[in-house]
């Protein structure tokens, strides 16, 4: 497994894109916590910088954004994923002695290292703001609400899974982006608002990662205080946004088992 | 593991010169109603420098792309040191099909970095597989800025690493000038002295013919003839003769010496014949009969014409 995430390293650390994507995506997540500057006010209640970005609600509020930015990486692995089959270096990879299956592996120990990487850059940095934003008070808190850190892990996975799998169903970079996107925004919405109205459409996969695991906090914020932020997602929104990643996935290799490359 | 395994390839080796690298059975590729591969069996000896010979789109590549895992075949088996179909096999070959494929952001190095750690090779043994095909000063450029001669040898650098068993060439000097083209019927001959077996995939008689020991036809996925190149090739001589009576000339020659089989086809009576035939014997033994030949012309390779007809589509 380590050998296969080597080789995905050989060929990803110099390509040109990658270092500009990552650094987009840096550059955004610490852009974002510089919002809270303007917040103003050292109250406790309401929209006020302390009660967004200190302890522990930027755990809320960060998250909710971070998700955002995972689109980017999302694009990053679609790219990858279509250069192997633009270069025809997949088929290259195979005749050189790889496996159809460690080709997958391969992908899929990248995203993981990517997710991890990701939700490391979160939470230092999330620590980082909290203890600035934070009143004095709140500083031992820094670890409440810390569910939804593991909620951005999962959907850092679910996102670059998919990713993965628009990349290999359509093996064009231009094509599977664009797809990619409007299954992000477009046809998401249409299946959760128009065809499975009741409960079901909110767990589509799009609803499952933006919605349903990272859930809107500002209603609870600007009743003043008197709703509490969500301490933690819920139980099941992790496991079906974890399924999601285990499904694209798994559709990737099975795609990729079948096919004349 | 490996290390055992190859031990005991060259074990065997030694003992028996006839070791089969590649057999296939049977094997059929179809695509819809289109028979890419129809039922191909094909035996490559170790050692042998194995031609694969068929016009463009007969089923060279497709089949290539089977035994190397690329492509499903849809029915059929093939067996790669008598080892089956299994990916590890793969590591003993050194392929190069259709065009050279590389990451090119990629310098030829770090190229080269990524199929090393494929086949579990040690990079060390990078720069002088570059060195084997000139291409070591550039190696630090990216792959994109190569021409497509330096891009072919850097895939034949590539192939090299990890000093396979076989190498598997489709169509290697396509495209290539003639220069390009000399170097690599170069780097074949002497990687057939290093004792590699090669099989070598094209639709150009004369290079099959100048490099190839064995060879194999094929054409719209079925073989036509498989042998060596001296049994192929340079086999039978042809003879056409006509007179005005054709049937006269037929019962005359059939006590001439050297004449294998005589057929009339139209108005042409075509003889094969083996070495003892002589064109000139033949004609003063017709006169003597008072058979005049109004046509007579030997025709020397009559597989090399089959050849120029396959290929020339």
């Amino acid at each position: 497994m380590i050998r296969l995430l080597k080789i995905e390293l050989l060929k990803l650390v110099p390509y040109r894109t990658f270092k500009i994507l990552f650094a987009i995506y840096l550059l955004l997540m610490t852009l974002v916590l510089l919002v809270g500057k303007n917040l103003g006010g050292s109250g406790d209640e309401g929209l006020t910088s302390a009660n967004v970005l200190g302890f522990p609600n930027i755990w809320n509020y960060y998250t909710l954004y971070a998700c955002y930015f995972n689109i980017i990486l999302a694009i990053l692995v679609i790219f990858v994923t279509c250069n192997e089959f633009t270069y025809r270096t997949l088929r290259q990879n195979i005749i050189d002695g790889l496996t159809r299956q460690e080709t997958v592996i391969g992908k899929i120990t990248l995203i993981v290292l990517l997710s991890i990487i990701t939700t490391v850059i979160l939470i230092i940095s999330g620590l980082v703001a909290g203890n600035i934003y934070s009143l004095p008070e709140d500083r031992d808190q820094m670890f409440g609400h810390s569910g939804f850190i593991f909620a951005y892990f999962i959907q850092s996975l679910g996102m670059m899974s998919m990713g993965y799998f628009f990349g290999t169903l359509f093996k064009r970079t231009g094509l599977a982006v664009i797809i990619f996107l409007i299954f992000l925004f477009p046809i998401d919405v249409i299946l959760r608002e128009g065809i499975f109205p009741d409960g079901f459409g909110d767990y589509m996969p799009v609803a499952t990662y933006f919605l349903k695991m990272v859930p809107f906090p500002l209603d609870h914020t600007m009743s003043g205080g008197l709703e509490p932020t969500p301490a933690a997602p819920t139980a099941l929104s992790l496991v079906v946004g974890a399924a999601y990643a285990v499904i694209f996935c798994g559709l990737g290799w099975w795609i990729t088992k079948k096919r004349d490359l | 593991m490996i290390a055992d395994s190859v031990e005991l390839f060259t074990f065997t080796s030694n003992h028996y010169n006839l070791e089969t690298v590649l057999s296939t059975t049977a094997l059929k590729k179809q695509y819809g109603p289109i028979k890419a591969v129809n039922g191909l069996d094909l035996r490559v000896e170790k050692g042998a420098v194995y031609g694969i010979l068929g016009p463009n789109g007969s089923g060279k590549t497709t089949t290539l792309g089977m035994l190397l895992g690329i492509i499903q075949p849809t029915s059929g088996a093939y067996s790669w040191f008598n080892n089956g179909s299994l990916d590890i096999n793969r590591k003993r070959i050194g392929s190069l099909l259709e065009q050279p494929n590389f990451y090119p952001y990629l310098s030829g190095e770090q190229n080269l970095k990524v199929v090393a750690k494929i086949k579990g090779v040690d990079e060390g043994t990078i720069d002088a597989v570059l060195a084997s095909v000139n291409l070591l000063e550039r190696k630090k450029s990216p792959a994109r800025t190569y021409s497509l001669g330096m891009r072919q040898r850097l895939a034949l650098a590539s192939a090299l690493l990890g000093n396979p068993d076989v190498l598997l060439l489709d169509e290697p000097t396509n495209g290539l000038d003639p220069q390009g083209i000399a170097e690599v019927r170069e780097f074949i001959t002497q990687q057939s002295a290093q004792g590699r077996t090669i099989i070598l995939a094209s639709h150009i008689l004369d290079e099959v013919e100048k490099v190839c020991t064995h060879v194999s036809v094929i054409k719209k996925g079925t073989l036509l003839a498989e042998g060596s190149v001296a049994d192929l090739i340079k086999g039978e001589t042809q003879v056409e003769i006509a007179a005005d009576n054709n049937e006269i000339v037929l019962q005359a020659i059939q006590s001439f010496t050297g004449i294998k089989k005589a057929a009339q086809e139209n108005s042409i009576i075509v003889i094969n014949v083996d070495e003892k035939f002589n064109a000139a014997q033949l004609n003063k033994y017709l006169s003597e009969k008072n058979i005049y030949l109004q046509h007579l012309n030997v025709r020397k390779k009559r597989l090399e014409e089959q050849f120029l007809e396959l290929t020339a589509e």
